[in-house]
């Protein structure tokens, strides 16, 4: 799967709706604090920005991982978690430049964005069209978001 | 090419898979001392709290290393690397290497005082040691040494229904990772969960007839039936320096940037080894899980012919402490003593930070309570980003929203922690 979530932040006005669907979708909680997704926000200037798991090549999270439960699916490209084995020790949490990842407080184990099989709900009800599900090859709003994470783990070239 | 890893644990995995992902056909063989597949030593404390059952602190089964065509000899100790011939010698016979990765490890250490060989002395360091500890039905617990393995084992002990003492040496908890008000905070925490914790105080004996039943200090008598020794470890470098391998003035195992030892073909990760302070370039100790699996994998492709350059370990600590989130990043104001510095702090009994500052870079992070934004603040450590670059993206609103992370950052900096 070569579809990644494109954040268009300009056009995000902090609604919170992607948190709480979010939530909903996969923890069954109206939680916005169990979301995947989360909405960084400035009050006072209205400034708000969508930040998710930036699905990296080779993640800080699989490293930081105490017990070893994170890894690239080999198909999809994608980070995922082996939630079985997770013992909720928040290192991944810690360490990720991106806040990717979310603390399940209800079972105890870290979750990061797993683009809901391949239609994600953010996308579906973002109300302001923040959100974008699109091919990451040639997505010049990709390569933005890229070359931004890079100033974050330029000591990781392959990241 | 066949390469030999004298290790089990997390920089001997670590290395293993690294080898086996980029070299289908490479011969792996891997000593292992102990005769348990790959566990978290992170998680025993888990496991002695009863949070998870016994199987869930192995991350492998026998059989992965042979579905990963890795070939483990179990309980056996390699006693001595023969450089010239290149080979490695056990008591079962001899085998050559090409490449030689030591992953050695540490041993926890007890200090050699009257008592510490009664029934009823423990560390945590292996799976055994916490099935002699559960098997021993401990009640009344002493653990001495406030690192995070002591402050974990504490909260574990009394979560499994211990009366537990916790004794530190120092004059604060944890006092190696957090700044006197965030060591104050854990403290409170750890005893509003009725830890008594005892600082400044020294342990000077264990005293019991046939088993532990009572720990001595300088200040007063403990009775008890358990003792945890959780006072540090010692890094496991003797192979090493029998076989002429440098070591480094630290204790550990001296290595370049890519894992290299001074002799050749052979390379040394994780626990055993001297490694450089990312941020002052420095010889370090900073005896960490993922530190131990990246210079693994940097040894690993280093061995493989992809020179790899390591970048340096930093220190992270990250305990949850009764659903409490406390972190520890870099330098503490106490290790920069002597030199300029600047501390950022602020929060509340609930949710507590600070910053400590040097040439106005990041290079610390202490926090209570708080578990969003603190990867941007490492990551900006890491990196090594001035904070006045920080705040020039964060003062400028279409900036930031190029890099919206910053915002976080720069809210822990510049903004007045106004709401959570």
């Amino acid at each position: 799967m070569n579809k990644r979530l494109i954040i268009h932040a300009e056009k995000c006005n902090g609604c919170g709706i992607c948190e709480l669907v979010c939530a909903l979708s996969h923890s069954k909680q109206w939680h916005p604090s169990l979301s995947c997704i989360k909405i960084t926000a400035d009050e006072e200037r209205h400034l708000y920005f969508p930040t998710v798991c930036a699905q990296c090549i080779e993640p800080l999270c699989s490293t930081a991982c105490l017990m070893n439960v994170i890894q690239k699916d080999v198909e999809t490209g994608l980070t995922v978690r082996d939630e079985l084995s997770c013992i909720g020790c928040r290192a991944c949490e810690t360490t990720c430049p991106f806040s990717g990842c979310t603390y399940d407080y209800i079972d105890g184990k870290v979750v990061n964005c797993n683009l809901c099989q391949g239609d994600p709900v953010c996308v579906k009800y973002c109300p302001n069209g923040a959100l974008e599900f699109a091919s990451i090859e040639g997505a010049a709003a990709f390569k933005r978001h890229d070359s931004a994470r890079y100033r974050l783990i330029e000591i990781f070239p392959e990241g | 090419m066949r390469f030999v890893i004298i290790g089990n644990g997390a920089a001997g995995n670590a290395a293993a898979e690294t080898i086996r992902k980029y070299d289908e056909n490479a011969e792996i063989i891997m000593f292992s001392s102990e005769a348990f597949p790959e566990y978290s030593a992170c998680a025993l404390p888990d496991y002695i709290s009863g949070w998870i059952p016994r199987s869930h602190l192995f991350l492998k089964d026998y059989d992965d290393y042979k579905h990963k065509q890795i070939k483990i000899e179990w309980g056996q100790s390699v006693t001595e690397i023969d450089t010239v011939n290149k080979q490695v010698i056990t008591e079962k016979g001899m085998t050559k290497y090409d490449k030689l990765i030591i992953a050695s490890g540490s041993r926890a250490f007890i200090p050699p005082i009257n008592g510490v060989n009664l029934s009823g002395n423990f560390v945590i360091k292996s799976v055994s040691d916490v099935d002699r500890i559960i098997e021993h039905e401990p009640s009344q617990v002493v653990v001495v040494g406030s690192g995070n393995i002591g402050v974990e084992a504490a909260e574990a002990l009394e979560i499994r229904g211990c009366k537990v003492t916790l004794i530190e040496l120092l004059g604060r908890v944890m006092p190696k990772a957090f700044d006197a008000k965030a060591s104050a905070l854990l403290y409170k925490i750890l005893t509003n969960n009725n830890i008594r914790v005892l600082t400044d105080e020294k342990v000077l004996e264990v005293k019991g007839l046939k088993q532990v039943e009572e720990l001595v200090t300088n200040r007063r008598n403990i009775p008890c039936d358990t003792v945890i020794w959780t006072v540090g470890v010692r890094q496991n470098v003797e192979l090493a320096q029998k076989s002429g391998i440098s070591i480094g003035k630290l204790g550990g195992i001296k290595v370049n940037s890519r894992m290299e030892t001074s002799q050749q073909d052979i390379y040394a990760c994780g626990d055993c080894i001297e490694s450089i302070d990312l941020l002052t370039g420095q010889p370090a100790l900073s005896l960490l899980w993922p530190n131990a699996k990246r210079q693994a994998q940097v040894a690993a492709l280093n061995c493989l012919g992809k020179p790899t350059e390591y970048e340096g370990s930093v220190n992270i600590i990250v305990e949850e402490i009764y659903d409490t989130l406390c972190v520890s990043i870099g330098f503490t104001e106490e290790m920069l003593s002597g030199r300029d510095f600047q501390v950022i702090e602020n929060g509340n009994e609930r949710f507590y930070y600070r910053i400590v500052i040097s040439n106005g870079l990041i290079v610390g992070w202490q926090s209570i309570g708080i578990s969003n934004g603190i990867g941007t603040i490492l990551a900006l450590i890491k990196t090594r980003t001035p904070i006045a670059e920080v705040k020039r993206v964060w003062q400028n609103s279409d900036l930031v929203a190029k890099v919206p992370w910053y915002l976080t950052a720069g809210n822990f900096l510049f903004h007045e922690f106004s709401s959570i």
